[in-house]
């Protein structure tokens, strides 16, 4: 497994290379560049513009920026954001650790509701409230993420305020990671103050796919729930819910873990427009602003954080799928 | 004779489709001794399983059990019983085992956790003993070495070794009755051999009664002591082995004999009953066998018949006009047409 | 210390009785006395970062808020009437002697860095210094190229030796002197993104840094010492910056009470701040204004009678209204109201269709073919009016091309990102007809840039515009100190370009500021957001329980 797995990063390298010179010359080849962001603005002038060019080495033959920019990206030099005039590992260091813990948060409630949901959905089959939470799931995930965030903030964070004897648990702070009043909590004090503010944008990135988790368990588990092994659980006298949550959830994850997988490029694509919306100090706030401002460097090592990200949630994935299934052996 | 340990009278269950209602098995009852082996025989389709479920309780919507039936073991009747109720008693009492080892077992735990879990739920035994119990019983079900074994999930087991697994499970809590149903029907025939003769040298040892299904004649008679015929969810014809064997009464049983490869008798194909199983939507009317039967006159399509005789019982107007046992139609009853 | 409440010339008042600029609110105020004014915290949003405080390295207009208003302080300070008055210099003076000029700054004695050290003139000569030898590596380089040097004559004495011209005060006004003995040491190659910036600003001013969460928040602490003659202790213990890019999410913000004061209300949201009753909303006149941009180049716009034609053409009055829900004013003239040398006898051009309509037939655009788009010699009158990607711009588009069309001219709207935006018209080959950006100059106008004829053209010649009678003009202002004599010339430079119409002229921005009401005296205008961030006080028995309230 450990040799497996091994190889597997080992192949993903010359895959993020190719996904990187993509990146690479596709943010080149967008009009601009990065001394564009002093372009329209009426302090700077025009000497001021083309010296940061020359600088910045944006004169120079795409190729010879390519190759200095690969020598310096392969010994682990990610270099200096230009617009931030800050070193972008600092900067990384400051963002990772909030969209990690943002989109670990939705990824642990995707899971954890839409499993939930699905079982429940798959145990109650076409009950009433099977019928409901098919087409509130349809609905949600039909909803464009960042018009559902701005909806959440619009009723838990604004709303909420306005009406008298809205219940205190279900009004949330609309943005940020912590109140202003942050540093002068207890240890309590600040763990609840965090997690009040992650409540809202974690169920905005995660509610989509929960809903969609929701319906591949259902459809899992009702396939599972017809298999020979079930009848035989039952046959053995073990109880009703424990047929399900033991005999039969294990079995219906199989499908559902592959899922992990494919909605981590999701959700962090999702957390782009999420910590958008709710001013959230993440990565896909910076990835946007250093797009924009065709900060070159940083969106390469953002670019490279992502991939990354995605990669080791797919080597994730089948590490948790051979834990689950035990005919699962890799080689 | 000592009172039956399970007896079932008039079990009617039935399928109910919209306005279908599918009467899968009509009118099933049988009776089960202590130490004794019942084996229901007939062709697929006859409702053999879903009689063995509906003593096990495992039947779902839309198959339901119809009022006035009865399933008794010992003097209490399960069809009244809860499900919380049901569920000491299964794999407690009253174990089933099942076609396919391979499907049957869950492929996402090791045996012995599987075998341990009735004990921990019935004996209420805690994880070291109901593991021991494991290892014990795939000793008991012939397993070379099992305590290795007992962390062996199934695939890496035989088909015949997986099937020893169900059966130590079904028996992991000693069991008055256990339900056989086409325990051998999906393995090699050197295999069927061994799991037949495990069932009946285990039936000895535990004293269990045991049910025993197959759709092959041949195989019942080796372990059973008296055979059910089931043909269109009924019996059909019920006795003794050996009696039923030299002395079929219903031609549905005549026919299966005449199916069965014999050693005397060298053929290059071995015959079959004419005609289809019918299928429980419209079981034909009269006598449920009269469009296959090679004796069938007209009364036979207007009345059905009734399970009559004493030891040895048969659902056949032969019985009360024997002398019609005359092919009426061309060619041999059974013949390949 | 009796603070007077500087009362802003230009601030609309919507609703007088709540308004912080209006008189009666002021003595509404009387009341709570001034003692108990002290404490609390401000929150403030803003739409985007603060990239660094450090003023070798930013360029953004926050940061420049931040250092000059909060964190550091400037020599010198524009006040209400847009005059230079002394700040971090007690007083100036200057010597001429024909091309060679001194100017002088005495600084006070008692202004100290937050670590403790004084303020000295040696921190102004080294940022004097820096800035030079970073050339044009630092953003505003342009605002010192008449300064050749500095000598320190004292600890708080420094010479400058400059060419004379006019608004020669001007760069000191926005530039903070930056420690020395914190920054001194630091290479020149890396002082631009020394951690200093974001890290571990030390400054001088009426806050102290306490905290920079990138992407988050600011966090700055009253300086308890900060001198009397600068203005004092500020009222509120703590200022948070907090950066918001949503408008929506700021608004729930200040709706819940997160926020003190939402910066930058989209003219959509105005009304739902006034109606609230536990917030108002500042208007105030900006250095912003609206313009389109004809790309002369182009054999449609190369006529200014058509320009003119343009201009009539279009219903600013209503665009105002529709995109700006009125705030705003009819923009004429590149140089503001605010601006000393405004011309204010001018007047808009009127929307007058039919005078459009004369102007283009007679300059030979008639619609011969009869599908309602004029034509002149196989050239249609269409073209395409670009912006970058931005609500009320959009907007803008969508009005300019209704109108036009009535007087038979084609408009294809097309939004760009920003950045394809910017290096479209600044690109070489000027391939576009025109676009729609807003301009936000400096108090010292450098018009040339843009309307100045020349050869290579520089990055805001994208007009396109050339008349010699301008460049007199332009150069003559630029080299006039005396503003007696530069006001004619000025005059006629609007004049010219009114009657020209390089660009049609929009509107004049007005934001909107939402604020709490329990922050009081806060006061915004032509000179930016945070100018009076000394004076806010936040009522006593509304104050969120944070810190404990520290008495002076
Ligand atoms: N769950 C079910 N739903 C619908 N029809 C069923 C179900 N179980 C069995 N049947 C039908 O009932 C009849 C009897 O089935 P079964 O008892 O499995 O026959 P056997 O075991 O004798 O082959 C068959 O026709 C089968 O199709
Ligand atoms: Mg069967």
């Amino acid at each position: 497994m450990t040799s497996y797995l091994l190889r597997r990063l080992l192949y993903a390298v010359p895959l993020l290379w190719g996904i990187l010179t993509l990146v690479f010359f596709i943010m080149h080849a967008a009009p601009g560049d990065p001394s564009a962001m002093y372009l329209l603005n009426p302090n700077v002038s025009q000497e001021v513009v083309e010296q940061i060019r020359s600088n910045w080495g944006l004169d120079e033959p795409l190729a010879v920026q390519y190759w200095s920019w690969l020598v310096n990206f392969a010994s682990g030099d990610f270099g200096l954001s230009l617009a931030q005039q800050r070193p972008i590992s600092a900067i990384l260091a400051d963002r990772i650790p909030n969209t990690l813990l943002l989109s670990g948060t939705a990824l642990v409630l995707i899971f954890l509701i839409g499993i939930a949901l699905g079982v429940i959905q798959a145990v109650r089959q076409y009950s009433t409230l099977d019928n409901v939470l098919t087409f509130g799931a349809l609905l949600i995930y039909s909803m464009p993420t960042f018009w559902l965030g701005l909806m959440l903030i619009l009723i838990f964070a604004h709303l909420s305020y306005q009406i008298d004897g809205w219940p205190e648990l279900l009004r949330f702070p609309a943005s940020g990671t912590t109140s202003i009043q942050y540093d002068m909590l207890g240890f309590f004090g600040k763990l609840g103050d965090r997690i009040h503010h992650l409540i809202l944008p974690a169920f905005a990135l995660g509610v989509g796919s929960a809903a969609s988790v929701a319906r591949y368990t259902r459809s899992s588990m009702l396939e599972v729930i017809r298999q020979d092994y079930i009848r035989t659980a039952r046959a053995k006298g073990v109880p009703g819910h424990r047929v399900i949550m033991k005999h039969a959830l294990r079995n219906a994850m199989l499908p559902i873990i592959t899922l992990l997988g494919l909605y981590l490029p999701f959700l962090l694509s999702g957390s782009v427009l999420v910590e958008y919306v709710f001013a959230w100090p993440g990565m896909g706030d910076t990835i946007i602003k250093a797009i924009l401002q065709r900060d070159y460097p940083l969106v390469m090592a953002t670019s490279f954080v992502f991939a990354v990200m995605v990669v080791i949630g797919n080597l994730l994935a089948d590490v948790l799928y051979a834990v689950v299934d035990p005919r699962i052996r890799y080689e | 004779m000592s009172p039956p340990i399970l007896t079932v009278e008039q079990l009617r269950t039935y399928i109910h489709r919209g306005e279908q209602t599918l009467r899968a098995v009509d009118g099933v009852s049988l009776s089960l001794h202590a130490g004794e082996t019942l084996g229901i025989v007939g062709e697929s389709g006859c409702g053999k399983s879903l009689t063995c479920l509906s003593i096990m309780g495992l039947i779902e919507e839309p198959v339901r059990i119809e009022p006035g039936s009865s399933i008794r073991l010992h003097d209490r009747e399960l069809s009244e019983l809860s499900l919380r109720e049901l569920e000491t008693i299964r794999g407690n009492e009253i174990s089933m085992i099942f076609q396919e080892p391979m499907t049957s077992l869950n492929p996402v735990w090791t045996v012995g956790d599987q075998i341990a879990e009735p004990v921990r739920i019935h004996r209420r035994a805690d994880a070291g003993e109901a593991r021991a119990r494991a290892i014990e019983m795939l000793e008991l079900v012939g397993f070379p070495n099992p305590e290795e074994r007992v962390d062996s999930y199934p695939h890496e087991l035989s088909g015949g070794m997986q099937q020893r697994a169900m059966i130590a499970m079904a028996l992991a809590c000693e069991p008055a009755v256990l339900i056989a149903d086409e325990p051998t029907t999906a393995l090699d025939v050197t295999i069927q051999a061994e799991i037949i003769d495990l069932l009946a040298d285990l039936q000895r040892r535990l004293g269990m009664a045991m049910i025993f299904v197959s759709h092959d004649l041949g195989v019942v008679s080796q372990i059973a002591d008296r055979v059910a015929v089931m043909y269109a969810g009924q019996v059909v014809e019920e006795g003794d082995v050996g009696d039923m064997f030299r002395r079929p009464r219903h031609p549905y049983t005549e026919g299966l004999l005449r199916c069965l490869p014999r050693l005397d008798r060298k053929v290059a194909r071995l015959p079959v009953i004419p005609g289809d199983v019918p299928s429980p939507r419209d079981w034909p009317g009269g006598c449920r066998f009269h469009p296959r039967c090679a004796y069938a006159w007209e009364r036979c399509l207007s009345a059905a018949p009734a399970l009559t005789g004493e030891e040895h019982l048969s659902r056949c107007w032969l019985e009360e006009e024997p002398e019609r046992r005359v092919p009426s139609r061309a060619g041999e009853p059974g013949a390949d047409s | 210390m009796r603070r007077a409440l500087k009362l802003v010339a230009l601030v609309a008042c919507v609703t007088a009785c709540i308004d912080a600029g209006d008189r009666s609110r002021e003595n509404d105020d009387a009341p709570v006395p001034e003692e108990l004014r002290f404490g609390g915290t401000a929150v403030v949003g803003f739409l985007a970062e603060a990239s660094s405080m450090n003023e070798f390295a930013s360029n953004d207009i926050n940061s420049d808020e931040l250092q000059s208003y909060v964190l550091f302080t400037t020599l010198v300070r524009y006040d209400e009437d847009l005059q230079l008055v002394p700040y971090l210099a007690e007083s100036w003076e200057t010597t001429s002697d024909g091309e060679q000029r001194t100017l002088t700054f005495h600084l006070r004695h008692a202004v100290k860095w937050h670590d403790g050290a004084p303020t000295t003139a040696y921190d102004v000569a080294f940022t004097f210094d820096r800035i030079k030898a970073l050339g044009r590596l630092f953003p505003r380089a342009a605002s010192f190229s008449n300064y050749d040097s500095a000598v320190v004559q004292d600890s708080f004495t420094v010479t400058f030796f400059l060419k004379p011209h006019p608004g020669f005060l001007d760069p000191w006004s926005f530039t903070s002197p930056m420690p020395q003995h914190i920054l001194g040491d630091v290479p020149l190659a890396e002082l631009q993104q020394d951690p200093f910036g974001s890290v571990s600003p030390v400054g001088n001013g009426p806050f102290r840094f306490v905290e920079h969460r990138p992407g988050d928040r600011w966090v700055f602490e009253a300086t308890t010492d900060f001198p009397e003659a600068l203005g004092g202790r500020p009222y509120v213990d703590r200022l948070v910056y907090r950066i918001i890019p949503e408008p929506t999410t700021m608004l729930a913000e200040l709706m819940s009470g997160e926020l003190d004061v939402y910066l930058g209300v989209a003219p959509s949201q105005v009304e739902q701040v006034e109606s609230s009753p536990t917030a108002r909303v500042l208007r105030y006149e900006t250095r912003i204004y609206a313009f389109i941009n004809w790309n002369a180049r182009r054999p449609l716009f190369a006529d200014p009678a058509v320009r003119r034609a343009l201009t009539l053409g279009i219903d600013r009055e209503r665009l105002v209204e529709a995109v700006r829900y009125g705030m705003g004013e009819v923009a004429y003239s590149p140089l503001p109201p605010y601006h000393w040398a405004h011309n204010s006898q001018l007047q808009p051009l009127p929307y007058d269709p039919d005078s459009a309509r004369a102007l283009l037939d007679a300059a030979g655009w008639v619609d011969s073919d009869g599908d309602g788009v004029r034509e002149r010699d196989g050239d249609r009158a269409s073209f395409e009016l670009i912006t970058n990607s931005n609500p009320v711009r959009e907007d803008v588009l969508e009005i300019v091309a209704s109108d036009l069309a009535t007087v038979g001219v084609e408009v294809i709207p097309r939004v760009l990102e920003a950045q394809t935006l910017g290096a479209t018209i600044t690109g070489s080959d000027r391939d576009f007809d025109a676009f729609v950006l807003g301009w936000g100059p400096q108090f010292e106008q450098n018009d040339r840039r843009i309307f100045g004829c020349a050869t290579p053209e520089g990055l805001f010649h994208w007009a396109g515009y050339c008349n010699p009678r301008v460049d007199e003009l332009l150069d003559r202002v630029a080299s006039l100190e005396d503003r007696a004599q530069a006001l004619p010339l000025w005059f006629e430079y609007q004049e010219i370009i009114q009657r020209d119409q390089p660009y049609t002229f929009l509107y004049y921005e007005t934001r909107a500021i939402g604020i709490k009401n329990r922050l009081r005296a806060v006061e915004m205008d032509v000179r930016g957001t945070l100018i009076n961030v000394n004076d806010w006080w936040i009522e006593p028995g509304s104050r969120r329980q944070i810190a404990a309230s520290r008495s002076p």
